[in-house]
Protein backbone atom coordinates (compact mmCIF):
# COMPACT_ATOMS: atom_id res chain seq x y z
CA UNK A 1 0.00 0.00 0.00
CA UNK A 2 1.36 3.59 -1.14
CA UNK A 3 0.13 6.99 -0.31
CA UNK A 4 1.74 9.91 -2.00
CA UNK A 5 1.76 13.44 -2.33
CA UNK A 6 3.95 16.17 -3.61
CA UNK A 7 7.01 14.01 -4.10
CA UNK A 8 6.60 12.28 -1.06
CA UNK A 9 5.40 8.74 -0.74
CA UNK A 10 4.84 6.23 2.49
CA UNK A 11 5.10 2.75 1.21
CA UNK A 12 3.81 0.09 3.69
CA UNK A 13 4.60 -3.47 3.05
CA UNK A 14 2.80 -6.06 4.18
CA UNK A 15 4.84 -9.33 5.15
CA UNK A 16 7.94 -10.20 4.43
CA UNK A 17 10.64 -8.00 2.56
CA UNK A 18 12.31 -11.61 1.40
CA UNK A 19 13.23 -12.81 -2.54
CA UNK A 20 9.90 -14.31 -2.70
CA UNK A 21 8.05 -10.76 -2.54
CA UNK A 22 10.72 -8.78 -3.57
CA UNK A 23 9.75 -8.20 -7.31
CA UNK A 24 6.39 -7.02 -6.31
CA UNK A 25 7.84 -4.21 -3.91
CA UNK A 26 10.17 -3.66 -6.51
CA UNK A 27 7.25 -2.85 -9.05
CA UNK A 28 5.50 -0.39 -6.38
CA UNK A 29 8.75 1.73 -5.46
CA UNK A 30 9.65 2.04 -9.09
CA UNK A 31 5.90 2.86 -9.85
CA UNK A 32 6.52 5.54 -7.24
CA UNK A 33 9.96 7.21 -8.19
CA UNK A 34 8.37 7.46 -11.84
CA UNK A 35 5.39 9.09 -10.49
CA UNK A 36 8.05 11.76 -9.15
CA UNK A 37 8.45 10.92 -5.20
CA UNK A 38 12.00 12.09 -4.09
CA UNK A 39 10.98 11.58 -0.43
CA UNK A 40 10.46 7.67 -0.22
CA UNK A 41 9.31 6.30 3.39
CA UNK A 42 9.35 2.70 4.01
CA UNK A 43 7.14 2.06 7.08
CA UNK A 44 7.91 -1.22 8.38
CA UNK A 45 5.29 -1.79 10.50
CA UNK A 46 3.33 -5.03 9.15
CA UNK A 47 7.11 -6.83 8.07
CA UNK A 48 8.31 -9.23 10.39
CA UNK A 49 11.54 -10.38 8.61
CA UNK A 50 14.17 -9.21 6.09
CA UNK A 51 16.41 -11.13 4.07
CA UNK A 52 19.48 -9.94 1.87
CA UNK A 53 17.53 -9.72 -1.45
CA UNK A 54 15.24 -7.47 0.61
CA UNK A 55 18.28 -4.96 1.76
CA UNK A 56 19.56 -5.41 -2.00
CA UNK A 57 16.35 -3.77 -2.52
CA UNK A 58 16.29 -0.84 -0.59
CA UNK A 59 19.86 0.03 -1.46
CA UNK A 60 18.73 -0.35 -5.11
CA UNK A 61 15.97 2.08 -3.95
CA UNK A 62 18.15 4.48 -2.00
CA UNK A 63 20.87 4.32 -4.92
CA UNK A 64 18.19 5.56 -7.19
CA UNK A 65 16.77 8.37 -5.28
CA UNK A 66 19.92 9.76 -4.35
CA UNK A 67 20.60 9.86 -7.91
CA UNK A 68 18.01 12.08 -8.64
CA UNK A 69 18.64 14.34 -5.57
CA UNK A 70 15.82 12.12 -3.33
CA UNK A 71 16.45 9.99 -0.11
CA UNK A 72 14.75 7.08 1.29
CA UNK A 73 13.99 6.44 4.70
CA UNK A 74 12.79 3.47 6.85
CA UNK A 75 10.32 3.92 9.65
CA UNK A 76 8.51 1.77 12.73
CA UNK A 77 11.87 -1.22 12.34
CA UNK A 78 11.46 -4.03 14.84
CA UNK A 79 14.43 -4.45 17.40
CA UNK A 80 15.41 -7.63 15.31
CA UNK A 81 15.37 -5.57 11.87
CA UNK A 82 17.00 -2.22 13.51
CA UNK A 83 19.78 -4.91 14.58
CA UNK A 84 19.96 -6.29 10.85
CA UNK A 85 20.11 -2.58 9.50
CA UNK A 86 23.18 -1.77 12.02
CA UNK A 87 24.76 -5.30 11.22
CA UNK A 88 24.63 -4.80 7.88
CA UNK A 89 25.73 -1.11 7.74
CA UNK A 90 22.54 0.17 6.20
CA UNK A 91 22.08 2.80 8.71
CA UNK A 92 25.01 4.59 6.75
CA UNK A 93 23.17 4.65 3.26
CA UNK A 94 19.59 6.16 4.64
CA UNK A 95 17.74 6.85 8.26
CA UNK A 96 16.61 3.64 9.98
CA UNK A 97 14.18 4.90 12.81
CA UNK A 98 12.44 1.90 15.19
CA UNK A 99 8.86 1.63 16.48
CA UNK A 100 7.10 5.02 16.87
CA UNK A 101 9.65 7.07 14.87
CA UNK A 102 7.37 8.06 12.53
CA UNK A 103 5.72 11.65 14.12
CA UNK A 104 9.21 12.32 14.12
CA UNK A 105 9.31 12.98 18.10
CA UNK A 106 11.44 11.07 20.58
CA UNK A 107 12.32 7.69 19.37
CA UNK A 108 13.10 4.88 21.05
CA UNK A 109 15.64 2.72 19.37
CA UNK A 110 15.93 4.91 16.39
CA UNK A 111 19.73 4.72 14.66
CA UNK A 112 21.16 8.08 13.67
CA UNK A 113 21.64 7.69 10.12
CA UNK A 114 24.98 8.92 8.31
CA UNK A 115 23.32 10.03 5.31
CA UNK A 116 24.47 10.63 1.97
CA UNK A 117 23.68 13.44 1.03
CA UNK A 118 21.48 13.85 -2.12
CA UNK A 119 23.31 14.05 -5.47
CA UNK A 120 26.37 12.29 -3.86
CA UNK A 121 25.11 9.02 -5.12
CA UNK A 122 27.74 6.05 -3.82
CA UNK A 123 30.26 5.33 -6.60
CA UNK A 124 28.37 3.02 -9.36
CA UNK A 125 24.55 3.83 -8.33
CA UNK A 126 22.78 4.05 -10.98
CA UNK A 127 19.46 5.44 -12.24
CA UNK A 128 16.22 3.32 -12.76
CA UNK A 129 16.25 3.17 -16.60
CA UNK A 130 19.79 1.76 -16.62
CA UNK A 131 20.75 -1.69 -17.06
CA UNK A 132 23.46 -2.56 -14.24
CA UNK A 133 23.64 -4.76 -10.85
CA UNK A 134 22.59 -1.52 -8.38
CA UNK A 135 19.56 -0.52 -9.45
CA UNK A 136 16.13 -1.52 -8.29
CA UNK A 137 15.87 -4.12 -11.23
CA UNK A 138 18.67 -6.36 -10.79
CA UNK A 139 18.05 -9.53 -9.80
CA UNK A 140 20.42 -11.06 -7.04
CA UNK A 141 22.73 -12.49 -9.33
CA UNK A 142 25.71 -13.19 -7.01
CA UNK A 143 26.40 -15.70 -4.24
CA UNK A 144 24.61 -13.84 -1.62
CA UNK B 1 4.38 -31.04 17.17
CA UNK B 2 3.88 -34.51 16.92
CA UNK B 3 6.62 -36.55 15.87
CA UNK B 4 6.81 -37.50 12.40
CA UNK B 5 3.86 -34.76 11.63
CA UNK B 6 4.42 -33.42 8.01
CA UNK B 7 4.45 -29.64 7.91
CA UNK B 8 4.69 -29.18 3.70
CA UNK B 9 3.79 -31.60 1.75
CA UNK B 10 3.22 -29.32 -1.44
CA UNK B 11 4.92 -25.95 -2.35
CA UNK B 12 2.55 -23.48 -3.82
CA UNK B 13 4.42 -24.51 -7.41
CA UNK B 14 3.17 -27.97 -6.62
CA UNK B 15 6.35 -29.51 -6.48
CA UNK B 16 6.97 -31.89 -3.84
CA UNK B 17 8.20 -30.34 -0.68
CA UNK B 18 8.80 -33.62 1.76
CA UNK B 19 9.08 -32.16 5.40
CA UNK B 20 9.28 -34.56 8.16
CA UNK B 21 9.25 -32.71 11.64
CA UNK B 22 10.47 -34.01 14.98
CA UNK B 23 8.80 -34.06 18.64
CA UNK B 24 11.23 -33.28 21.48
CA UNK B 25 13.87 -36.11 21.83
CA UNK B 26 13.13 -38.20 24.80
CA UNK B 27 16.96 -38.39 25.43
CA UNK B 28 18.74 -35.23 24.17
CA UNK B 29 15.89 -33.08 24.09
CA UNK B 30 16.63 -32.67 20.86
CA UNK B 31 14.05 -31.36 18.12
CA UNK B 32 13.66 -30.07 14.40
CA UNK B 33 12.58 -30.64 10.60
CA UNK B 34 14.38 -32.12 7.49
CA UNK B 35 13.43 -31.00 4.14
CA UNK B 36 13.98 -32.03 0.42
CA UNK B 37 12.98 -28.62 -1.69
CA UNK B 38 12.99 -28.30 -5.42
CA UNK B 39 15.19 -25.31 -6.15
CA UNK B 40 12.06 -22.33 -6.19
CA UNK B 41 11.51 -19.43 -4.30
CA UNK B 42 7.96 -20.70 -2.73
CA UNK B 43 9.76 -23.78 -1.31
CA UNK B 44 12.27 -21.66 0.07
CA UNK B 45 9.19 -19.56 1.69
CA UNK B 46 7.72 -23.07 2.71
CA UNK B 47 10.48 -24.04 4.83
CA UNK B 48 10.56 -20.72 6.51
CA UNK B 49 7.69 -20.71 7.47
CA UNK B 50 7.61 -24.47 8.62
CA UNK B 51 11.02 -23.07 10.54
CA UNK B 52 9.56 -19.88 12.11
CA UNK B 53 6.45 -22.19 12.87
CA UNK B 54 8.41 -24.86 14.78
CA UNK B 55 10.32 -22.90 16.68
CA UNK B 56 8.26 -19.94 17.42
CA UNK B 57 6.45 -22.69 18.92
CA UNK B 58 9.06 -23.06 20.97
CA UNK B 59 9.94 -20.77 22.14
CA UNK B 60 6.65 -19.23 23.28
CA UNK B 61 6.81 -22.71 25.45
CA UNK B 62 9.76 -20.87 27.48
CA UNK B 63 7.85 -18.29 29.14
CA UNK B 64 4.15 -17.92 27.12
CA UNK B 65 5.46 -15.69 25.35
CA UNK B 66 7.35 -15.25 21.85
CA UNK B 67 11.03 -14.65 22.42
CA UNK B 68 11.79 -13.43 18.36
CA UNK B 69 15.08 -12.69 18.72
CA UNK B 70 16.37 -16.90 18.23
CA UNK B 71 13.35 -17.31 15.95
CA UNK B 72 14.68 -13.98 13.50
CA UNK B 73 18.23 -15.26 13.74
CA UNK B 74 17.65 -18.80 13.09
CA UNK B 75 15.03 -18.07 10.15
CA UNK B 76 17.49 -15.41 8.95
CA UNK B 77 20.37 -17.78 8.37
CA UNK B 78 17.95 -20.67 6.81
CA UNK B 79 16.59 -18.47 4.48
CA UNK B 80 20.37 -17.17 3.58
CA UNK B 81 21.61 -21.05 3.46
CA UNK B 82 18.46 -21.68 0.98
CA UNK B 83 18.62 -18.77 -1.34
CA UNK B 84 22.38 -19.57 -1.62
CA UNK B 85 21.35 -23.57 -2.23
CA UNK B 86 18.74 -22.41 -4.52
CA UNK B 87 19.64 -19.24 -6.45
CA UNK B 88 23.67 -19.89 -6.83
CA UNK B 89 23.92 -23.71 -6.31
CA UNK B 90 21.11 -24.97 -7.69
CA UNK B 91 20.75 -21.96 -10.43
CA UNK B 92 17.06 -21.84 -9.70
CA UNK B 93 16.07 -25.32 -11.91
CA UNK B 94 13.58 -26.38 -9.91
CA UNK B 95 14.11 -30.16 -11.19
CA UNK B 96 17.30 -29.69 -8.77
CA UNK B 97 17.08 -30.62 -4.98
CA UNK B 98 17.72 -28.56 -2.39
CA UNK B 99 18.51 -30.75 1.10
CA UNK B 100 18.02 -28.80 4.53
CA UNK B 101 17.87 -29.83 8.46
CA UNK B 102 17.51 -27.38 11.17
CA UNK B 103 17.35 -28.89 14.81
CA UNK B 104 17.80 -27.09 18.17
CA UNK B 105 19.59 -29.20 21.05
CA UNK B 106 20.78 -27.97 24.37
CA UNK B 107 20.39 -24.48 23.12
CA UNK B 108 22.24 -25.05 20.05
CA UNK B 109 20.43 -24.52 16.46
CA UNK B 110 22.28 -26.04 13.47
CA UNK B 111 21.03 -25.88 9.84
CA UNK B 112 22.42 -28.01 7.57
CA UNK B 113 21.72 -27.28 3.42
CA UNK B 114 23.35 -28.82 0.58
CA UNK B 115 22.58 -27.79 -3.00
CA UNK B 116 23.10 -30.29 -6.41
CA UNK B 117 25.55 -27.50 -7.91
CA UNK B 118 29.02 -27.31 -8.55
CA UNK B 119 29.82 -25.43 -5.32
CA UNK B 120 32.31 -22.18 -5.37
CA UNK B 121 35.05 -20.52 -3.85
CA UNK B 122 33.66 -20.14 -0.93
CA UNK B 123 36.41 -18.89 0.71
CA UNK B 124 37.38 -16.48 -1.28
CA UNK B 125 33.37 -15.26 -1.00
CA UNK B 126 33.67 -15.45 2.82
CA UNK B 127 36.70 -12.94 3.06
CA UNK B 128 34.66 -10.34 0.41
CA UNK B 129 32.32 -7.73 1.71
CA UNK B 130 30.07 -6.31 -0.34
CA UNK B 131 30.36 -2.42 -1.22
CA UNK B 132 28.45 0.23 0.44
CA UNK B 133 26.23 0.84 -3.02
CA UNK B 134 26.42 -2.86 -4.24
CA UNK B 135 22.66 -4.41 -3.91
CA UNK B 136 24.46 -8.16 -3.83
CA UNK B 137 26.76 -9.85 -1.54
CA UNK B 138 25.33 -9.88 2.21
CA UNK B 139 23.93 -13.10 2.42
CA UNK B 140 27.16 -14.60 3.62
CA UNK B 141 28.07 -11.27 5.57
CA UNK B 142 25.20 -12.52 7.05
CA UNK B 143 26.42 -15.94 8.10
CA UNK B 144 29.40 -14.07 9.28
CA UNK B 145 27.27 -11.70 11.73
CA UNK B 146 24.76 -14.18 12.85
CA UNK B 147 25.94 -18.16 12.95
CA UNK B 148 28.21 -19.09 16.02
CA UNK B 149 29.94 -21.26 13.65
CA UNK B 150 30.42 -21.80 9.49
CA UNK B 151 31.28 -24.44 8.04
CA UNK B 152 31.18 -24.72 3.84
CA UNK B 153 32.23 -28.29 2.27
CA UNK B 154 35.48 -28.30 0.47
CA UNK B 155 33.70 -28.32 -2.90
CA UNK B 156 31.22 -25.17 -1.16
CA UNK B 157 27.63 -27.24 -2.26
CA UNK B 158 27.15 -28.47 1.74
CA UNK B 159 27.40 -25.09 4.48
CA UNK B 160 26.55 -25.86 8.47
CA UNK B 161 25.57 -23.08 10.22
CA UNK B 162 25.78 -23.42 14.05
CA UNK B 163 23.99 -20.88 16.50
CA UNK B 164 24.33 -20.66 19.96
CA UNK B 165 21.00 -19.93 21.32
CA UNK B 166 20.97 -17.72 24.54
CA UNK B 167 18.58 -16.94 26.55
CA UNK B 168 14.92 -18.31 27.35
CA UNK B 169 15.86 -20.47 24.20
CA UNK B 170 18.52 -21.78 25.82
CA UNK B 171 17.05 -22.63 29.24
CA UNK B 172 14.17 -24.17 27.45
CA UNK B 173 16.40 -27.10 25.87
CA UNK B 174 18.38 -27.80 29.49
Amino acid sequence: MTTQDAGVAVIRPVGDIVAASVPDLRTEMRGSIAAGARRVTIDLTRVEMIDSVGLGLLIAAHNSLTRVGGELSVINASKEILDLFVAMRMHQHFSVRGAGAASGGAVSGAVQPNTVPPGAAAPGAVGLNQAGSNQMGSNHAERA
Amino acid sequence: MRSGQALTETSESGSPVRVQSRAPDRHDGSMGFTAVLPSTMEAVEGAARDFRRLFGVLSRDVAGHADPDPVFSGELLLREALLNAVLHGNGSEAQQNVYCAARVKRGNLLIVVIDQGQGFDWQAAMARDAAAHECTGRGLRIFRMYATRVRFSARGNRVALLKRASGDWKREQE
